[in-house]
């Protein structure tokens, strides 16, 4: 089976619904008067034959502290953009920018914005994501076809916080390429992923995730992985798991919370990292991480089985300075593979492809 | 002349311009950290060496002041733009800066580390404050002594 045949099987119209309903831009309510802090990103992963790509755009209405962040005279917090652009060819390298607000175009209620010359819009069933470096040596221009259904959590409550919420699909096709140091990387076909989140929270909060998403390297396979852990901020609490599954479109099996055992092996040692912002670095210049070298999970339940392993390869930290304290948040982008067996509903399940998970707050 | 504000010292592309506008930025729009580096400052005389600038910095314990070069100094740094540009953008650490003698702290034991603390304080404003991406991309800008623009002529975004 290859990929176009397997999107056609795919249910194009309620995808198309499901992204109308729920993939639109929230925006800050600060910037009209309402409580600050809000933070919401639009997040692409598309791997390609030769480089992984990792596109988020995100908007928070406040960089300051907590305590100090001053709001405009008008009472009203500003949005603050910024893109980050990673790509991995060997090893991770990118940046992270910042936007003056004159660059900066967010469509809220729609799925549409402008970050000067990087841009998304969801149009005619794509994603068309346009994003470039400051310094214009790396440029990428893709489409990006939903082919599975979306799965919008809402109101995820953890800690003493207000609830999160995301927007994730998990399997898009890829048309387009990448422009890298003068070398054009073509993505036509390759597939992707994109989630949506938004909500109230400070960066340094007693909170943590593992947020990790996996593809078979063959197209054809109709299974998707999408593997969700919250926890406090030491990862000796944890408040909510889940490996999140779709056949062919449509998601499938969800295990959840006491259906799963999650554990890690070994810590991952590097003798470089790419870390962005890289101003960041010198804040943070550490090289020493708790990234697991691999992090299994077991399903259970109802007659359904799941075993999974994911194994580090490279890293990226994408370094955040904390809202409320001086020290940092550190969201580790590290790319490795997925191995994934099990029977779901009688039907063998079986993934061996790439994949990116997040280690947040290490 | 000290300077202590953005409006008491033009974007003339020299480092004392950055640095002044800098300390501006942070304390509008991250005043703790200001508060906190003005405090750890208090008493010090700190010279700056940036490639033929000599700069002065000053704290009355509650603003930072960046001033003429004075001779009196407990603690000077003396680095180039060069440096600072590969620092910021993640080329070279503070580490490899000094063991390169790409940058160089002279002074006291206790001025030195006090001068460490501050300038940690410094970049701890800088990433909170939204203002200082374009300001150094100016900094860089005027150091590559071409227009802020890409290729499409739009305002690429700065990177920090």
């Amino acid at each position: 089976m290859d990929a176009t045949r397997f999107s056609a099987e795919a249910p194009a119209p309620a995808i198309e619904w499901g992204i109308r309903q729920g993939d639109w831009l929230r925006r800050a309510p600060g910037r009209v008067g309402g409580p600050g802090r809000h933070k919401e990103w639009l997040h692409f992963c598309v791997y390609g034959a030769t480089v992984d790509v990792l596109i988020n755009f995100s908007v928070v209405d406040e960089i300051a502290a907590a305590d100090e962040a001053p709001p405009g005279p008008d009472g009203r917090y500003l949005e603050h953009a910024r893109l980050t652009l990673l790509v991995r060819e060997r090893a991770w390298h990118g940046e992270v920018q910042s936007f003056a607000a004159r660059d900066v175009e967010i469509h809220g209620g729609e799925c549409a914005l402008r970050f000067g010359p990087s841009s998304v819009r969801y149009a005619d069933g794509r994603y068309l994501v346009e994003a470039r470096s400051s310094d214009g040596r790396i440029a990428a221009g893709v489409a990006l076809r939903p082919v599975a259904m979306p799965s919008i959590v809402n109101n995820v409550q953890y800690g003493d916080g207000p609830p999160i919420n995301w927007l994730v699909v998990p399997r898009l096709t890829t048309t387009g390429s990448i422009r890298i140091d003068g070398t054009t990387h073509d993505l036509d076909g390759a597939l992707a992923y994109h989630d949506h989140n938004w909500g109230h929270f400070g960066w340094g909060r007693d909170f943590a995730w593992e947020w990790g998403y996996g593809l078979p390297d063959d197209p054809g396979n109709p299974w998707s992985l999408v593997f969700v852990r919250l926890s406090d901020r030491a990862h000796t609490r944890c408040m909510m798991q889940g490996v999140f599954l779709w056949h062919a479109g449509r998601e499938q099996r969800v295990f959840r919370d006491r259906e799963l055992h999650v554990a890690q092996r070994g810590l991952r040692r590097f003798s470089r990292l790419c870390k962005v912002p890289a101003v960041m670095g010198l804040i943070h210049p550490d090289l020493a991480t708790d990234i697991p070298e691999e992090l299994s999970f077991d399903g259970q339940g109802e007659g359904d089985l799941l075993h999974g392993t994911f194994t580090t390869a490279e890293a990226a930290q994408v370094i955040l300075p904390n809202d409320q304290d001086l020290g940092v948040t550190v969201i580790n982008e590290v790319s490795g593979r997925l191995a994934v067996t099990g029977r779901i509903r009688g039907e063998e399940l079986r993934i061996d492809g790439r994949a990116v998970f997040e280690f947040l707050g290490r | 002349m000290d300077a202590r504000s953005s409006s008491s010292s033009d974007a003339d592309g020299s480092f004392r311009s950055f640095l002044a506008r800098s300390l501006d930025a942070i304390a509008r729009e991250a005043p703790r950290l200001h508060g906190a580096l003005a405090r750890r400052l208090r008493g010090a005389r700190v010279r700056l060496c940036v490639d033929d600038e000599r700069v002065a910095v000053a704290s009355d314990g509650s603003v930072v002041r960046v001033g003429d070069d004075r001779a009196d100094a407990t603690v000077e740094l003396r680095t180039d733009s060069a440096t600072l540009l590969d620092l910021t953008s993640g080329a070279i650490g503070f580490l490899d800066a000094a063991l390169e003698d790409r940058m160089v702290v002279v002074g006291g034991v206790d001025e030195v580390v006090g001068f460490y603390d501050a300038l940690v304080l410094y970049l701890q404003g800088a990433v909170r404050s939204a203002s200082l991406a374009w300001l150094l991309d100016e900094f860089r800008t005027s150091r590559r002594g071409s227009a802020p623009q890409n290729e499409d002529g739009q305002w690429p975004g700065a990177s920090m």
